[in-house]
């Protein structure tokens, strides 16, 4: 099981700020939620509590002491608020490790147990040096395990891997001239969830895996079809009479380019609470999906969960070839952003009609009433890379920011326009509005479809 | 294990103060549940219960806030339905700093370690202080946490009085002898001390003399006391 602590961007500058301000030693708490989907164990802290000027016995450029009183009190109210507890601190020195040192050690040794007899597993303890986060998470029984992976969260992802995966730098030689070691030591480190594996996620998956990322999760339910073999890449006409899984396609081609990948197949429907669960423990989403009921079980995860979504959809207007309309619609939900729904990407009768069973679609459709979903859209495979060309430039803007493209942006392909859209959260909005708590994790169930087996 | 066992083992092990009205009360240590039929208990009978680390602080909860100071093994609590106790290290330190011994030091504290089992390193200010169970049969408490202060310049300054815990006493009753802080005991390494008149004796010598000399002579002072 891995290992991750995602710290809100909001939370993360101001404790970076008040932790830079001063040559002490300085601590906070974080009444943190927890994520433990998909292999992955993680914590998730929204705002950090500086320790009060009471709640030290000691502080010095080297040292720190708490009051046992003021973190009692701390694990009482992360107990009360259902909530598990960080202990955070500095070492602000030029030459003061960028880890635990043996002081901290023992402290964690002592405290942490001791946390675990009031908290829920895990409880976690993590140092600020050298503008990095290290730390470790305590589970039951007081075993520590390192974190693998801090994220922070926000507009831009800032991935701070425990351990470098880039080790094969020879091959990524060409983009690292421009994007740099470290981005590429990110790209090594994130775990990708790619929803929907057809025209556009096919293709997205075998790009990402030749930009060098190493961890995908992988989910769709359907197989491959004569129709697909124009669009899906890595699809053979083999795959197609044999009915191959799509994800089964997309993970031979990912191996094909990077044998040493971890790939999580699944080849399920992406609203089942399980598969969400798995999808919590990505660092970043793609969704292809042309399902507006998938993209609104996915729209939840970026807020809940802190990790940004880029949603990818093409759109071609035509009928026996007369076209009259080719778009590429690229959409950044991110924490602090406008979700999906108030980017318009979701259509609440087209997703309340994509949820039905057929039978019950048939019965709506004999009188009338809503979209035809079954009819499948026309489809063209350089439109599909556009769009992905688009979403990848985004993924590595995420990483390392170098456009200047807002949250939407839509490219007219006939006319070759390229739209900039405004879009914002509405007030209202429970997904995204300013009333919504960021990074709830576990403690708030996702809206999700139980399994519905054959 | 059923609820219903693990109350009954808790129970078992509870001991008690007194009160045994044979009426069940439950109570909470963290996430866990207890029923006990006291209605008293004191600090150490609690400690004993929960199992509780002796390093740590014992406090009553009270919604979202610890109530009062720190449960003291010779308090009595009067226990009610539902009340609910934590407890956290009495020393939370942490720190960047660390302790960085010297190879004289190092070897010295290892050698110490070998002979009295875990030792503790804390750093305070420039100097670490050095702690330790020393065995003390004829005290009211053994083994007995007893201090001494590593200056920043050992060898060259020397090692110099003892601090033993202060909640130690001469079992026969006696005063303790060679006391320096009759008054109040010194809070160091977060716990409270009794500072010892104890030196070397004659000229100290950076090369004839050492820290585990200086720590063996402690028990020379602790059996000062006979009971």
């Amino acid at each position: 099981m891995t290992t991750a602590l995602t710290i809100l961007e909001s939370a993360h500058a101001i404790a970076r700020a008040a932790f830079e301000s001063t040559d002490d030693e300085t601590a906070a708490i974080a009444l943190a939620t927890r994520q433990s989907g998909g292999g992955r164990l993680g914590l998730f802290i929204d705002r950090f509590e500086l320790v009060p000027s009471d709640g030290y016995r000691e502080r010095s450029p080297g040292n720190f002491s708490l009051e046992p009183r003021y973190v009692a009190e701390a694990a009482l109210r992360a107990a009360a608020a259902g909530r598990t507890l960080v202990v955070a601190h500095t070492h602000p020195g030029a030459l003061h490790p960028s880890g635990f040192s043996p002081v901290d050690d023992r402290m964690n040794r002592a405290l942490m147990p001791s946390l675990l007899r009031t908290l829920e597993p895990p409880v976690g303890a993590v140092v600020y040096a050298h503008g990095n986060w290290r730390g470790s998470l305590w589970s039951e029984g007081g075993r520590e395990q390192p974190i693998d992976v801090v994220r922070i969260a926000g507009r831009r992802l800032v991935l701070q891997p425990r351990r470098d995966r880039a080790d094969d730098r020879a091959a990524f030689e060409r983009q690292i001239r421009a994007f740099g070691s470290a981005t590429q030591s990110v790209l090594a480190a994130l775990r990708v969830g790619i929803i929907g594996l057809g025209g556009t996620g096919s293709i997205g998956a075998a790009w990402l895996a030749r930009l060098g990322v190493k961890d995908f999760v992988l989910v769709d339910a359907d197989r491959i079809e004569v129709s697909n073999l124009s669009r899906v890449e890595g699809s053979t006409p083999a795959d197609a009479r044999e009915g191959m899984l799509k994800v089964v396609v997309a993970e031979r081609t990912i191996r094909a380019i990077r044998p040493d990948a971890d790939v999580v197949a699944l080849a399920r429907d992406a609203r089942e609470c399980d598969v969400l669960q798995a999808l919590t423990s990505c660092d970043v989403l793609l969704a292809c999906t042309d399902s507006h009921s998938s993209r609104a079980a996915l729209n939840q995860l970026p807020f809940q969960y802190g990790i940004p979504l880029i949603d990818v959809a093409t759109l071609l207007r035509g009928s026996e070839g007369a076209v009259t309309g080719a778009f590429a619609d690229v959409r950044l939900v991110h924490p602090g952003g406008a979700c999906l729904r108030c980017q318009r990407a979701i259509d609440a009768e087209t997703a309340a009609f994509e949820a039905m069973g057929n039978d019950e679609r048939a019965v709506h459709r004999r009188f009338g009433y809503g979209p035809d979903v079954n009819q499948p859209d026309p489809s063209v495979l350089p439109l599909n890379g556009l769009g992905v060309s688009l979403a990848v430039l985004r993924l590595f803007d995420l990483v390392e920011p170098w456009l200047t493209w807002p949250d939407r942006i839509t490219l007219e392909a006939r006319n070759l326009q390229l739209v900039e859209q405004d879009v914002r959260p509405q007030g209202d909005c429970d997904i995204c509005g300013p009333d919504v708590a960021p990074l709830r994790g576990d403690s708030y169930p996702l809206i999700c479809r139980r399994p519905v087996t054959a | 294990m059923t609820l219903e066992e693990f109350d009954v083992e808790h129970q078992e092990r509870s001991g008690g103060h007194g009160g045994d009205t044979g009426e069940k009360i439950v109570i909470f240590f963290g996430r866990e549940r207890f029923t006990v039929t006291q209605e008293r208990m004191t600090g150490a009978e609690l400690r004993r219960l929960f199992n509780v680390p002796a390093d740590d602080n014992l406090f009553k909860a009270e919604g979202p806030k610890v109530e009062g100071d720190p449960i003291k093994d010779t308090d009595v609590v009067d226990l009610e339905e539902g009340m609910h106790f934590l407890s956290v290290p009495k020393d939370i330190r942490g720190g960047a700093a660390g302790v960085q011994l010297h190879p004289r030091q190092q070897e010295e504290v290892d050698e110490l370690a070998e002979r009295y089992g875990d030792v503790e390193l804390v750093p305070e200010g420039a100097d670490n202080l050095l702690i330790l169970s020393v065995p003390a049969p004829t005290w009211t408490v053994n083994p007995l946490q007893s201090l001494v202060r590593i200056p920043s310049q050992y060898p060259d300054q020397r090692p110099d009085t003892i601090f033993i815990a202060a909640d130690a006493k001469p079992a026969d009753g006696r005063p303790i002898p060679r006391l320096m802080t009759p008054a109040q005991p010194v809070q160091l390494a977060g716990r409270r001390w009794n500072q010892i008149s104890w030196h070397f004796s004659g000229n100290y010598s950076p090369s004839r003399h050492n820290l585990v000399d200086f720590v063996n002579s402690v028990q020379i002072y602790l059996s000062s006391v006979n009971p």
